[in-house]
C-alpha cells in the first residue's frame, strides 16, 4: 500500500470519527488495477475501503454538490477536482465551508480505454503504481514502464495545475508540470469544421459527457426542453453539433480541463479538445482560468469597464 | 454441414459472396476500436476477440429512424410510409454474445400481439456469420449467462479459427448456400479437434453464475440500489451500448412545406425523464427506482415476458461504465445477499 | 388497424365538448369511410392520439362500440400535445392509433350487480364500459355509480347523467369536495361517499378510476366493504410512446401497461411492484 492511501485512510478516519464530516468521497479499487470506482465511506471502519493510484480518474466533485446538502462531506481531489470544487463555489452551489477537500498531488491519472492501443492487456494486469514520476505496470511478466502519452487521460498531458488549489489536507508532491499542446485541431478552419463533422457523427447522444461533468448541474437541461426545441432528440449530425457545440459555450470559462468528458465518451470523441479550445478563447480575452481562484467571480457573468471586444 | 476456408481464402470468400449480399464487419477504426462496417476488397474484416464499439443491434434498429412522413398535400392529407428496400445483407465476425443479442431482439420485436414491422424488414434480409472467440476478454462473462457455443450455433454460419484456417459449420440452408463457395474445401480430423479445444475454452465460465438464480435473487428491495445508485452518474452509455437494450422514444419534427416526420430514436431507461408523465408525476423520481428497473428488467423482467435472459455478457457496460460500477459485482452481491447460489468473483 | 401499428389513421375532430374548464370531450370520425364502419374496439382498450407535429398521447376510448361510427377521447389539458388538442376546432385534423391494451373483461360479468366509482376526468373510461352496459342492459344486474369531482363544474359528461340515472334499475351516485349554492347532492370525499353508501359485495364488481390518490383511498374502503379483491377493476396510466410493447417505456414489473392493461383487478395489482 503506497504513503497516499495510508494519509487518505488516516484523513478519512479521522474525520468520521469526530463527526467533522457525515461522509468522505473517495477512490476505491475497481475491476482491475488500471480503474477506480467512486466510494462513499460514512463509517471509520470503512475508510479501509479507500485507496490511491494513478487508476482513480474520476472527478468526484461530481458528487459533492448533492452531498454537502445533507451535511458537510470531505471528498478526495485532484488539481482538476479541486478546481471544479472552486468553480461550484463560486457559482454559489456550494458554501466552502461544506467541503473539506483531502487533495492529492497528482501526476496524472490513467484512461483505461487506452491500454488497449498501448500495447497493454488490461485483462493480465496485475499492478499499477505511481513512482518518480513514472507509470509503472507488471503485466505478469515484471514491473515495465508505461509510456505516459500513451496511457494517461489525455487531458493530463495538458495539466498545469498538479496541486489542488484548494485544499484543507494534501497528500504527496507532484512533479511541476510540462504541459504539451493539444495538436489535434487541423488550422485550417475548413479542415477543422471537417474535423468535428466526422466527430459528432459517432456521437450516440448517450449524454456520459454531460452527465460525468461537475459544472452540468442544470436540474433540467437545454437538450431536454422539447417544448422549447434548442435540440431535437434526433440522434444525427446537425443535431450532434447543436448538443455539443452548445454545451461548450455553456462550459466557456466554467471548464476546469479535467477530461472526464472524453474519458468517459464511448464513441472517443476528443470533447476535452472542444473544450480546451473554449478555456483557451477565454482565456485571451479576458485572462480567466477557471476554477483556481474560489473568490474570483464567474468570469461570463461580470462584465468591467474594461473589457476588450468587438465593441470597443 | 462443416468446411474450411483457408485464411488466406478469406477474401476470396467474401469477394463471391458480395456477389450475393451487402457485405458487413468488423474493421479497425482509427483509434483501434472495432465498428461494423461495409466491407471490400480493400476493407476486410478483422476477426479477433475485441468487440465491436457499437453493438450490432443498429444494423436491426438504427438508433434513429423515420417512421412515416406527414404530408397535408393539397387538401388531401396522407402518411407517406418510411420505405426503404433492404437488401441482403451478411453480417460477418459477429461474437456470440451478439448472435444471442438478435434472438433476445427478436423476441421483442417479433413475437407478441405485434409484430415490429420496421425491425422485420431489416431483420428478414440479414444472414448471420459468428465468429467464435478464441478467448475471452477479463470484462466477457458470456459463459456465465449461457453457452456462447450454443449461441454461435443460432448463426447461419459459425467460424472458428483453428490455426492455418477457419472451421466453418453451417447452421440453416442460408448458410449451406453459403459454404457452397469454391474457397472452401473439407476439414481434417485435426481441424474438428482444434475447433473442440477452441469451443471448450469458451465454455468455461468466468463467473460461474447462474442467469435463473439471478432471476430468482433479483427483488424489489436490494442493498445493491442504493449502493450503484449513489454512484451512478444517470447516462446512457450503458443502455445504448448494449446489444439488447432497445428503448426508444417517438417524436415529431417538422421538416418545411407543412410535412411532419415522425421518427423513433434510441432512449433509455436511466435517463431521468423517461417515465415522466405530462401532468408531472414519475414513478422512477430518482436513481435508485431506475437503477433497479434496468437491471430488473434485464435479468428477469424480460425472462418472465419473453422466455429468455436479457443479457449476453458481453462486458461492454462493464468495460465503459463511467464510473466502473461494474455489473458483474452487483449482480454477485445480489445473488449473495439472497442467499441463493454463491458466486465467486 | 392499419398492418403498421405504428402508423395512425386520419380522422376529422367532428364536434368538441367542453366538459369541465380543463377538460374536453373530441368525437372523432374516421376519413376513410370503410375503417369509419368497420372500426371496433372493448371498452377499457385506448388509442394513441397524433397531433402531426406535435406528437402522440395516450387516451382511453370513452365512447362505446355499441355506438359505431364515432370515437370520442376526453383530453385533460396538462402538456404538449394535450394543449395542442385544446387548440383545435371541428374540422382540425388527427391521427389515430389503435385500439390498444386489454379490455374490461365483461364477458365474466353477466348477471352480475356492478357499481362504478369514478373520480374527475377518470370518469372517462368507467363511461365507455357503462353506456355499453345499458346498451346491453339485460345481461347485467343493478348498476351503481358513484361519481365525484372537486367542485361541481369539474364533473365531466354532465349531459348523460339523466339517460343514466332513467335506464332501469340504475342509481347515480354524485359527490363534490366543494359544492356551490345550487349544488344540491352529497358533499364529501368519493371514498367517503363509498363508506357511507356502503354497497354490498354480493355478487357485485367494483370497477375504479380517477386520481391516483382516489383510488388508493376507493381500493382501501372496498376492502374495508369486504370486497375481495378479484372484485375490484380499475385502469392504469403510464408514459407511453409506442403503444404495443416495443418502446420499453411504461411496464410496471415485468407487465407492460399497454398490453397487460390497462386494465388490472385488484388482485393482479397486488401482484405488482408499487411503481405506478
Amino acid at each position: 500500500m503506497n504513503s497516499h492511501t495510508e494519509q487518505i485512510r488516516a484523513e478519512a478516519r479521522r474525520l468520521l470519527e469526530s463527526g467533522e464530516v457525515s461522509v468522505v468521497i473517495g477512490y476505491a479499487p475497481g475491476s482491475t488495477p488500471a480503474r477506480a470506482t467512486p466510494v462513499f465511506v460514512r463509517k471509520p471502519e470503512d475508510a479501509e475501503r479507500l485507496f490511491w493510484s494513478p487508476a482513480c480518474a474520476a472527478n468526484l466533485a461530481l458528487y459533492v454538490r448533492e452531498q454537502a446538502a445533507r451535511g458537510k462531506v470531505a471528498v478526495v481531489a485532484k488539481g482538476c477536482d479541486a478546481r471544479s470544487i472552486v468553480t461550484l463555489i463560486q457559482e454559489k452551489q456550494l458554501r466552502r465551508e461544506d467541503v473539506h477537500v483531502i487533495g492529492v498531488a497528482c501526476s496524472g491519472v490513467v484512461d483505461a480505454g487506452r491500454l488497449a492501443s498501448a500495447g497493454v492487456d488490461e485483462g493480465k494486469l496485475k499492478s499499477l503504481e505511481a513512482g518518480g514520476g513514472a507509470l509503472v505496470a507488471d503485466c505478469g511478466d515484471g514491473p515495465a514502464e508505461l509510456q505516459r502519452e500513451a496511457v494517461l487521460k489525455r487531458a493530463c498531458l495538458f495539466c498545469d495545475t498538479p496541486v489542488p488549489p484548494l485544499w484543507d489536507v494534501v497528500v504527496g508532491e507532484a512533479a511541476a508540470p510540462s504541459p504539451a499542446r493539444d495538436g489535434v485541431l487541423p488550422e485550417d478552419l475548413d479542415a477543422r469544421r471537417e474535423f468535428w463533422a466526422e466527430q459528432f457523427a459517432k456521437c450516440v447522444r448517450c449524454y456520459a459527457c454531460r452527465q460525468v461533468c461537475p459544472a452540468c448541474y442544470c436540474s433540467e437541461c437545454f437538450t431536454d426542453r422539447l417544448p422549447v426545441g434548442w435540440v431535437s432528440k434526433r440522434i444525427a449530425g446537425p443535431e450532434n453539433w447543436m448538443y455539443h457545440t452548445t454545451r461548450a459555450f455553456h462550459m466557456a470559462g466554467r471548464c476546469v480541463g479535467c477530461g472526464e468528458c472524453e474519458r468517459v465518451c464511448p464513441a472517443g470523441i476528443p470533447i476535452q479538445t472542444l473544450m480546451r479550445r473554449m478555456a483557451e478563447e477565454v482565456d485571451g480575452l479576458f485572462g480567466y482560468r477557471a476554477g483556481m481562484d474560489p473568490d474570483a467571480e464567474p468570469v461570463l457573468a461580470t462584465y468591467r469597464d474594461d473589457d476588450d471586444g468587438p465593441a470597443g | 454441414m462443416d468446411r474450411l476456408l483457408p485464411k488466406a481464402a478469406l477474401k476470396d470468400w467474401l469477394e463471391w459472396a458480395s456477389a450475393r449480399y451487402h457485405l458487413l464487419g468488423p474493421v479497425e477504426s482509427e483509434d483501434g476500436s472495432r465498428a461494423f462496417a461495409p466491407l471490400s476488397q480493400d476493407r476486410l474484416p478483422v476477426l479477433d476477440n475485441r468487440r465491436s464499439c457499437l453493438p450490432p443491434k443498429e444494423a436491426v434498429l438504427p438508433s434513429c429512424e423515420t417512421l412515416f412522413t406527414f404530408d397535408p398535400g393539397d387538401g388531401e392529407p396522407r402518411l407517406l410510409p418510411a420505405g426503404g428496400e433492404f437488401a441482403p445483407t451478411l453480417m460477418l465476425g459477429m461474437k456470440p454474445c451478439d448472435v444471442r443479442s438478435l434472438e433476445v431482439l427478436d423476441r421483442v420485436f417479433l413475437d407478441g400481439r405485434f409484430q415490429d414491422p420496421y425491425y422485420a424488414a431489416r431483420r428478414g434480409s440479414l444472414v448471420t456469420v459468428a465468429y467464435v472467440c478464441e478467448s475471452k476478454r477479463w470484462s466477457c462473462f458470456c459463459s456465465s449467462v449461457g453457452d456462447p457455443v450454443e449461441w454461435s450455433l443460432a448463426a447461419d454460419v459459425a467460424l472458428t479459427d483453428v490455426g492455418d484456417g477457419y472451421l466453418a459449420s453451417a447452421n440453416t440452408s442460408a448458410g449451406e448456400e453459403l459454404l457452397g463457395c469454391p474457397a472452401f474445401r473439407e476439414p481434417s480430423g485435426d481441424d474438428l479437434a482444434r475447433r473442440d479445444v477452441v469451443w471448450n475454452a469458451l465454455r468455461e465460465a468466468a463467473e460461474p453464475f447462474d442467469p435463473e438464480a439471478v432471476a430468482a435473487a433479483v427483488d424489489w428491495e436490494e442493498p445493491a440500489w442504493d449502493a450503484v445508485a449513489e454512484k451512478c452518474i444517470g447516462c446512457g452509455v450503458c443502455s445504448f451500448l448494449c446489444p439488447t437494450c432497445t428503448c426508444f422514444d417517438i417524436q415529431d419534427e417538422t421538416i418545411g412545406g407543412g410535412r411532419v416526420e415522425r421518427f423513433r430514436v434510441r432512449d433509455t431507461c436511466q435517463f431521468c425523464d423517461f417515465t415522466k408523465m405530462g401532468h408531472g408525476h414519475n414513478p422512477r423520481p430518482s436513481r435508485r427506482e431506475r437503477v433497479r428497473q434496468r437491471i430488473s428488467h434485464k435479468f428477469k423482467y424480460i425472462v418472465r415476458q419473453c422466455g429468455i435472459c436479457g443479457c449476453v455478457g458481453c462486458g461492454r457496460c462493464v468495460e465503459l461504465c463511467p464510473v466502473n460500477a461494474d455489473l458483474r459485482g452487483v449482480l454477485s452481491e445480489i445473488v449473495k445477499e439472497n442467499g441463493c447460489e454463491s458466486v465467486s468473483a | 388497424m392499419a398492418a403498421n401499428p405504428y402508423q395512425p389513421d386520419l380522422a376529422t375532430v367532428e364536434e368538441i365538448i367542453e366538459e369541465t374548464p380543463d377538460t374536453r370531450t373530441f368525437r372523432a370520425v374516421f376519413r376513410d369511410p370503410e375503417l369509419r364502419e368497420s372500426f371496433t374496439y372493448e371498452p377499457g382498450q385506448f388509442q394513441e392520439v397524433s397531433v402531426f407535429g406535435v406528437g402522440e398521447a395516450t387516451f382511453c376510448l370513452t365512447s362505446t362500440p355499441t355506438r359505431p361510427g364515432v370515437v370520442e377521447f376526453s383530453v385533460k389539458q396538462v402538456g404538449q400535445v394535450t394543449t395542442a388538442l385544446h387548440e383545435m376546432s371541428p374540422g382540425d385534423m388527427v391521427g389515430i392509433r389503435g385500439p390498444f391494451g386489454n379490455w374490461f373483461p365483461y364477458g365474466e360479468w353477466k348477471g352480475k350487480r356492478l357499481l362504478f366509482i369514478g373520480g374527475g376526468i377518470g370518469m372517462a373510461p368507467l363511461r365507455s364500459l357503462l353506456n355499453f352496459c345499458l346498451d346491453n342492459r339485460a345481461d347485467y344486474g343493478p348498476i351503481d355509480l358513484i361519481y365525484g369531482a372537486r367542485t361541481p363544474q369539474d364533473l365531466c359528461f354532465r349531459s348523460e347523467f339523466d339517460d343514466w340515472r332513467s335506464a332501469p334499475d340504475t342509481r347515480v351516485f354524485l359527490t363534490v369536495d366543494r359544492g356551490d349554492e345550487s349544488w344540491q347532492g352529497n358533499v364529501g370525499f368519493v371514498p367517503a361517499y363509498l363508506m357511507d353508501l356502503a354497497p354490498s359485495p354480493a355478487n357485485t364488481i367494483a370497477i375504479t378510476c380517477g386520481p391516483p390518490i382516489m383510488i388508493k383511498y376507493v381500493l382501501e374502503s372496498l376492502e374495508k366493504l369486504n370486497f375481495a379483491p378479484e372484485q375490484i377493476y380499475t385502469t392504469l396510466e403510464m408514459k407511453m410512446k409506442c403503444g404495443i410493447g416495443k418502446c420499453g417505456r411504461c411496464n410496471i414489473g415485468e407487465k407492460f401497461v399497454c398490453i397487460d392493461g390497462p386494465v388490472f383487478s385488484y388482485a393482479q395489482l397486488k401482484e405488482l411492484p408499487p411503481e405506478f
